[in-house]
């Protein structure tokens, strides 16, 4: 309670917990639109979405310790996640596209911690950050500080966001992968490939989770066992947005991570996991009900 | 004629049930031939064996001379055999252009044929044949906004963008307002003869079927029962009795 009137009595804090929600969110936006895209186009629930973030922020470190600038990390751990993600689909997610929802949550879970445990052994369990060393931009006399990385992640966020749309609506493998998520019977007889549109599909999809990871080992932590909140995190996002919706996709985004902002600076950081799960639940209650709603008025 | 697509003793069975035994079938370059049937009698199970959407237990399918039965549903598309469904499969949440640009036949095969951008000539054929079809105001709707018969022709203009040699069309009236269907039969024809696309089609509308096709065939209970000019099937003994339940 003191916090909030904390809040109240200097709008400058509150103004700055929004500023910090909304750029955070834009980084949240990346893998969630990833998700969107596998689940749409293969009907599948990766689970092991976070593990890719984590991934592509491994990939930056080990850039950085090769005396490079992190930032390069970032076209580097999206080509790294992307060939990543085509050998996953070829040894594990071909097996279960057009099987039931449920096996490909147990199948991607399954790939989940086999990559969490290999990310242990390989670069141990460690807590992990890769210095950008951007400095900070100070707003309203320096009562608001703004970390530059912060900005650049943004900008590198919401690039590849506008290109994945324009990738999408124009190019003729945005069209087949649109014409598949559809109807993919239709894009078969059609001559569309549809088992490599949905390697495609997952590769670009491992691809966006490293570039966010990538972007994520610059601004707060990585270690082996932190995908599951980016996973979690998604998931929420294209819950609340809805499939094929990349709007709702950032506007969800941004509202998660202003959300989990201000309860982190209410309830305290260490809640701040579990303010985002109890959202979760809250979430997924909501959207039953509305469901639920929506099959009364089809009675 | 040069013999396009030869079927010699295609069986097909699910379980205990013999959908097709033992079917030979030909068809001609540039022929227009129908297959009737009564419900059941396994016609749509044969064009599922042709677009290779099963594989068939046994016998041999040749398109152009090459043995097609143990390809999958794209290859044997990019070879030219596309086919259409009783139940329309456009993509919905597209516009009637973006429909037609996706149905276009890539250069190069397979993924590296995709990464390119759409070519303006896609756009113009996709045009051309949306005018063909009669839809060319419509482009830019949803075609999930179209009437049925409307997606009907959509899927018939997506099916020939891909510039088939060989059209499988699964009952192309069924469920067209009667006053549209004659429309239809011009269309058929005109795709047969100024674009040089091969027809075999599967029709229920006996009026239709006789008066569109240059040859029949006529399954029943998975066997084919005759084949000829529509005048000799119609007059069968055989095939009567098919339809109206004789001996």
């Amino acid at each position: 309670m003191d916090n909030l009137l904390v809040l109240w009595q200097a709008p400058t804090l509150t103004l700055q917990l929004l500023i910090d929600g909304v750029l955070v969110g834009a980084i949240y936006c990346l893998p969630a639109y990833g998700m969107a895209l596998v689940w749409g186009v293969m009907k599948i629930i990766n689970v092991a979405q976070g593990d890719f973030v984590m991934l592509g922020g491994y990939v930056a470190l080990y850039v950085s310790y090769a005396g490079i600038h992190p930032m390069f990390g970032v076209p580097v751990a999206a080509a790294v996640l992307f060939v990543f993600g085509w050998i996953v689909y070829q040894l594990v997610i071909r097996h279960i596209v057009d099987r039931d929802l449920f096996v490909s949550v147990l199948a991607t879970f399954g790939i989940s911690i086999v990559l969490q445990q290999l990310a242990n052994q390989l670069f141990s369990a460690n807590v992990e950050t890769a210095e950008a060393n951007l400095g900070s931009t100070y707003l309203f006399g320096s009562t608001i500080v703004v970390g530059n990385i912060k900005l650049v992640a943004v900008a590198i966020a919401l690039v590849l966001a506008v290109v994945l749309f324009l990738f999408l609506k124009h190019s003729r493998l945005g069209q087949a992968i649109r014409a598949t998520a559809q109807n993919p019977r239709a894009a078969r007889i059609l001559g569309i490939e549809t088992s490599q549109v949905f390697a495609m599909t997952y590769a670009l999809n491992a691809a966006i989770c490293g570039a966010a990871g990538a972007l994520v080992v610059q601004i707060w932590i990585i270690h082996p066992y932190i995908g599951l909140t980016y996973t979690i995190r998604a998931f929420m996002i294209v819950v609340v947005a809805g499939l094929g919706n990349i709007a709702g996709v950032v506007l969800a985004g941004l509202g998660l991570g202003a959300a989990e902002q201000f309860a982190s600076f209410l309830l305290g950081a260490e809640y701040q996991a579990a303010f985002v799960f109890s959202l979760l639940v809250v979430i997924l209650l909501w959207r039953s009900q509305m469901l639920a709603r929506r099959r009364l008025y089809l009675k | 004629m040069n013999p396009l697509l030869e079927l010699d003793g295609v069986s097909k069975s699910f379980g205990g049930v013999r959908a097709n035994t033992a079917i030979d079938l030909a068809v001609g370059e540039g022929e227009i031939v129908g297959l009737i049937g009564p419900n059941g009698s396994g016609k749509t199970t044969l064009f599922n064996s042709i677009a290779g959407h099963h594989p068939i237990d046994a016998g041999s399918i040749r398109f152009a001379g090459q043995e097609i039965s143990r390809l999958r549903v794209p290859q044997i598309a990019r070879r030219g055999i596309i086919r259409t469904f009783q139940q329309t499969r456009v993509y919905r949440r597209m516009t009637c252009m973006q429909n037609m640009v996706v149905s276009a036949p890539v250069a190069a095969q397979g993924i590296a044929g995709m990464l390119g951008r759409i070519a303006r000539e896609d756009g113009e054929r996709a045009q051309a044949l949306l005018d063909f079809v009669g839809l060319a105001a419509l482009r830019h709707s949803q075609a999930g906004d179209l009437s049925f018969g409307q997606q009907r022709l959509l899927e018939f203009a997506m099916a020939l963008m891909r510039r088939p040699r060989l059209l499988l069309l699964d009952e192309p009236t069924a469920g067209i307002n009667p006053t549209l269907i004659n429309g239809v039969i011009d269309r058929l024809r005109r795709a047969n003869a100024e674009l040089q696309v091969t027809l075999l089609v599967i029709e229920h509308n006996m009026r239709v079927i006789m008066n569109l096709a240059q040859r029949l065939y006529c399954m029943s209970h998975g066997e084919m029962l005759a084949a000829g000019t529509p005048g000799e099937v119609r007059n069968d003994p055989r095939v009567l009795a098919a339809y109206l339940g004789g001996s």
